[in-house]
């Protein structure tokens, strides 16, 4: 994830609640210049070894506001170069907090996002919403692209939603489309 | 007829520097997303780690 080209620069903007990366999305026609976070937070231990695990939060940042807006598409047309962005900070993420463990969802997934989409939708779906979960799409097709390579340093946990209410995380299975992945870095990797 | 002025909305041109200060004092110490990380901690709440 640390050879990742093809990204925009990030800024470091931390403190003592959360883990932050700053940088602005120009778009192909380098017009539109959107400012997006990545934001790293705790959420609680893993209870087996105590370490902690981490949410990964991304989205624009309204200045206007002062809030995100994690369920927009600014449509800028630099989608991989946004991914591959915060892809990019992941590692540097662990370097910080080598025991810890990330926990990875899409915004997109949410039954609420695909009646928002529906009511706006641009793409004339009928049925399916072609939008609906497609960052955690992008986030499980990358590992299983990678996952050669990417298990080399990190081990990665699927979970998927049984429909009642618990999510069953197993070692990810390449192909799969998963609800949340966990990613943690294989020296502190979690005991199934 | 007299036609109505209307005035352009007016642009500052500001460094990515300046924007970036302006941004990181704007988010500090804040949760910026306080639904995922509630979801997060109930899946978590509710996460089985299955050896397979």
């Amino acid at each position: 994830m640390s050879s990742l080209n093809h990204r925009y620069d990030i800024t470091e903007v931390s403190d003592q609640v959360s883990t932050n990366f700053l940088f602005y999305s120009e778009g192909n026609n380098g017009r539109v210049v959107v400012p997006k976070i990545i934001q790293f937070t705790y959420v609680r231990d893993y209870y087996y070894n105590d370490n902690p695990i981490f949410n990964l939060g991304f989205g624009d940042f309204d200045i206007d506001t002062g809030s995100i807006n994690d369920e927009s598409m600014s449509d800028n047309g630099d989608v991989y170069k946004v991914f591959n962005t915060v892809l990019s900070t992941i590692p540097i993420f662990f370097e910080k907090y080598p025991n810890a463990a990330l926990l990875v969802r899409g915004s997109d997934g949410r039954a609420e996002f695909e009646h928002n989409c529906k009511q706006n939708c641009t793409r004339n779906c009928i049925d399916l919403c072609l939008k609906f979960n497609r960052r955690m799409k992008l986030y499980c097709n990358y590992v299983s692209r990678k996952y050669d390579l990417l298990m080399c340093d990190y081990q990665f946990l699927g979970g998927v939603s049984d429909g009642k209410g618990w999510f069953d995380f197993t070692v990810f299975d390449p192909g799969k489309l998963y609800d949340g992945l966990i990613v943690s870095i294989k020296m502190f990797k979690f005991v199934l | 007829m007299k036609q109505k002025e209307t005035k352009p909305t007016e642009y500052v041109k500001v460094s990515k520097a300046w924007l970036t200060s302006l941004i990181a004092s704007q988010i500090k110490g804040k949760i910026l997303f306080p639904k995922k990380m509630e979801e997060a901690k109930k899946m978590l709440d509710h996460a089985r780690f299955i050896k397979k």
